[in-house]
């Protein structure tokens, strides 16, 4: 009955009016939350909403944006450029994620180990991913110099001949960005680290008891219980793969034949600040929107059937 | 109480004159009249006087790097013009065009800025000047025609002007021609493209090492260095006829010629893996001909013995007027200065004492009739002033650099590398440029609309 009489109390409160202490509390938690508010509205939906809008117009940026219906997303059926650019992304996201996934879970392993000096070896590992994009492109451009660059001196010092012109070759001016990006798994190294440390030791133990191999311990332990975090990892693998930008920017005029790194932002770059179509930039925007979240949620519809938490996530015992 | 109150009022001072500090332009001594008129000047403390007035401070943006060269020209400017106060900012080329057109839609340009893209001239953005450069006594027809079109005249009206002429010239290395008993080319006569690939492929000479080859020319297609009219119609809206016609299907199976027979350094790898460029090979005296920036071109050659002389680029047919591709700084009047009257003073300041400034310097100045007094007793630079002299009014092709992008990988890729003929790759590259070209035509045309 005691307990009744609370419960309407406190739903009274909620429907009524606050106490001035509350309502003064709230006025000043929305007065704090504003400038978040204000920023969120301004810089972020502003322009989202703008984008939608704009990429059913033709805009210049200086005359008046020109309503021109659907006619931006059907231009893509036929525009060399966004094939190109869809395949090259596509393509270095087929090489990139796993090559990166597989490299930072085996170098977590490695680093996982208690051995002297192990934070020193983390901490230098995860230092080339905190160096500007910009720079580690400029300074891999220098490495892979078909003629003069340090990869290809190496090759020919153990005798192939004829070595790869990496970023000005059609073949391999994606694959040589994909060999840039392992210079930046430190990120991701270290998450899969955190996941590791996450496994109860006593199952590793159990595992002793019975006898398992590394492997089967490898195998039957640690991939199972890492797999939230290898969903983690793959989503936001997926996300900065669909966004790649600053390293394709900087090296694109860098001798690359036939569009062979012109990744999709780049295009939309090129479509609308070099060519001023920014209306079709725009919808070039939205369609890689609803790539992306349809690829995301095509994976995260198959997450239940792979990913394995230690918790119950839904509650069912 | 008394206490919180004072310390209110303190506050309140210190942010009133915070923001009287950050406000608007900094009060110095000659914009802020110190002294009221009605004031008795008798009684008024001593103070130092505004030299006329309130000053106009006139923002100028440009490329980073750019502003060094304008230091005397501002105190001498300033000098002249105390009531006005230039501001260079320097910009980063490659966020020049975004920060210029940001600054334009949010309707804040400054007075003047560097025009890289004509779209801002189509679209606009900034004010015909050619009626003040009248009545400051500066005729256009001084400058040079070839840069000025480029960059600054639109259907005949004039919107900037700079002061430099860049240009684009054939250098040669006397002493290889002399060995190998070649004339000199002429400075007024271009070579066609059969002579130039005769000369180059006459002078190479492939040694046992790096440092005792010879090279005949440096160049890869000839689309960005000739005439355009060679390879768009004049309307600039078309290419097929024009890039794949029999002339310039000539011009690359000479540039395939020479690059096969090694007469063309581009493609060298011993001298890639050693980290040369062409242009120090020209400086070392191994490269008999380079299509070289003018200005970058004499300075470096100017600082070895070689001695060198310039001609007019190679025309695609012997008989085909010469043409030298020029350029220049120009700037203009932002249609939305806060201070337009002040800027065209800046501007036209720019072309008179800006092109003298350049004289100075050692750079060619865009006004032609400073030509000889820039090259002074120099040959190689009296031959450049007359290279100069054929530059003509180019034709108009918006986003030119986009639309033959294509062709690099057409030369290097198909021709080059895969062996097709010229013809068969500059047939199937015509639809995929005239693609791109009706594109840039439709957003060049939609500026004006």
């Amino acid at each position: 009955m005691e307990a009744s009489g609370l419960e309407t109390k406190s739903a009274t409160k909620k429907k009524g009016k606050l106490s001035p202490l509350a309502a003064r509390e709230e006025r000043a938690a929305y007065l704090f939350l504003l400038p978040w508010i204000l920023g969120v509205i301004f810089f972020l939906l502003g322009p989202i909403l703008a984008s939608f809008a704009l990429s059913f117009t033709k805009w210049n940026l200086f005359s008046p944006p020109e309503w021109v219906g659907l006619a931006n997303y059907q231009k893509m059926f036929h525009d060399r450029d966004f094939y190109n650019s869809m395949g090259v992304t596509l393509k270095y996201m087929l090489l990139s994620i796993p090559l990166f996934s597989a490299a930072a879970l085996g170098l977590s392993v490695l680093l996982n180990q208690k051995l002297r000096g192990m934070y020193v070896l983390r901490t230098v590992m995860f230092m080339p991913s905190v160096l500007a994009g910009t720079a580690v492109a400029v300074m891999f451009s220098m490495l892979l110099q078909p003629d003069a660059g340090i990869v290809n001196q190496f090759l020919r010092g153990i005798g192939i001949a004829n070595p790869p012109r990496w970023l000005m070759s059609e073949q391999w001016a994606v694959p040589a960005i994909v060999l840039m990006g392992l210079w930046g798994i430190g990120g991701g190294t270290i998450i899969y680290l955190a996941g590791l440390q996450n496994i109860p030791p006593t199952l590793y133990e159990a595992a002793d008891i019975d006898g398992a191999s590394a492997w089967q311990k490898f195998t039957r332990i640690t991939l199972p219980l890492l797999t939230p975090t290898i969903f983690f990892q793959l989503i936001t693998s997926l996300a900065a793969a669909f966004q790649i930008f600053d390293i394709a920017f900087v090296l694109s005029g860098r001798g690359a034949r036939r569009g062979a790194l012109m990744f999709y932002l780049l295009n939309i770059y090129n479509e609308s600040f070099r060519e001023s179509r920014f209306g079709y930039a725009s919808a070039l925007a939205w369609v890689l929107v609803l790539i992306s979240a349809i690829t995301i949620l095509v994976i995260n519809s198959t997450s239940n059937r792979w990913v394995y938490y230690e918790v119950d996530t839904k509650g069912e015992s | 109480m008394l206490k919180k109150q004072a310390l209110t009022i303190i506050l309140a001072l210190l942010l009133a004159a915070m923001l009287v500090a950050c406000g608007g332009t900094s009060p110095t001594a000659t914009e802020i009249p110190v002294q009221d008129s009605a004031t008795d000047s008798t009684t008024a403390e001593p103070v130092e006087m505004p030299v006329t007035g309130e000053q106009t401070p006139l923002t100028v943006w440009t490329f980073e790097g750019e502003s060094e060269n304008f230091t005397s020209i501002i105190e001498d400017f300033e000098t002249k013009h105390p009531n006005i106060k230039v501001e260079v900012v320097d910009i980063p080329e490659s966020e020049y065009g975004t920060k210029v057109d940001t600054a334009l839609i949010a309707g804040e340009p400054p007075d003047i800025g560097f025009i890289n893209d004509d779209k801002w001239i189509a679209s606009g953005k900034f004010l015909p000047i050619g009626d003040h450069l009248k009545a400051e006594g500066i005729n256009i027809e001084d400058y040079n025609p070839g840069a000025m079109t480029v960059n600054c005249l639109v259907e005949g009206e004039a919107y900037c002007i700079g002061t430099f002429t860049g240009a684009l010239m054939l250098f040669y290395n006397k002493d290889i021609l002399d060995a190998a008993g070649i004339e000199y080319p002429s400075a007024t006569v271009p070579l066609s493209m059969d002579q130039y690939a005769a000369l180059a492929e006459a002078v190479t000479k492939e040694g046992a090492t790096l440092a005792d080859s010879v090279w005949g020319a440096d160049t890869d297609i000839g689309v960005w260095w000739q005439d355009r009219r060679n390879f768009f119609s004049e309307d600039g809206r078309t290419v097929d006829g024009y890039l794949n016609d029999e002339a310039t299907v000539h011009m690359f199976e000479k540039l395939i010629e020479m690059r096969e027979a090694g007469a063309i350094i581009q493609g060298n790898s011993t001298m890639a893996a050693e980290g040369f460029a062409s242009q120090d090979m020209l400086a070392s005296g191994q490269l008999a001909t380079s299509i070289l920036e003018a200005d970058l071109g004499i300075k470096m050659l100017e600082n070895t013995d070689i001695r060198w002389g310039v001609a007019p680029v190679p025309v695609e047919q012997a008989g085909d007027e010469p043409w030298t591709a020029t350029w220049t700084d120009a700037y203009g009047v932002f249609s939305e200065a806060d201070h337009p009257e002040a800027a065209m003073e800046f501007v036209s300041y720019m072309a008179t004492e800006g092109n003298n400034l350049r004289v100075q310097q050692g750079i060619m100045p865009l006004k032609n009739t400073l030509g000889a007094e820039w090259a002074g007793e120099s040959e190689g630079r009296q031959q450049a002033v007359q290279v100069i002299a054929l530059a003509r009014p180019g034709i108009l092709v918006p986003g030119f650099w986009d639309i033959i992008g294509p062709l690099w990988d057409a030369y290097e890729g198909d021709m080059l590398e895969d062996g097709r003929p010229p013809q068969e790759v500059l047939d199937e590259y015509v639809p995929i440029l005239q693609e791109t070209l009706d594109q840039a035509w439709d957003t060049w045309d939609s500026f004006k609309e």
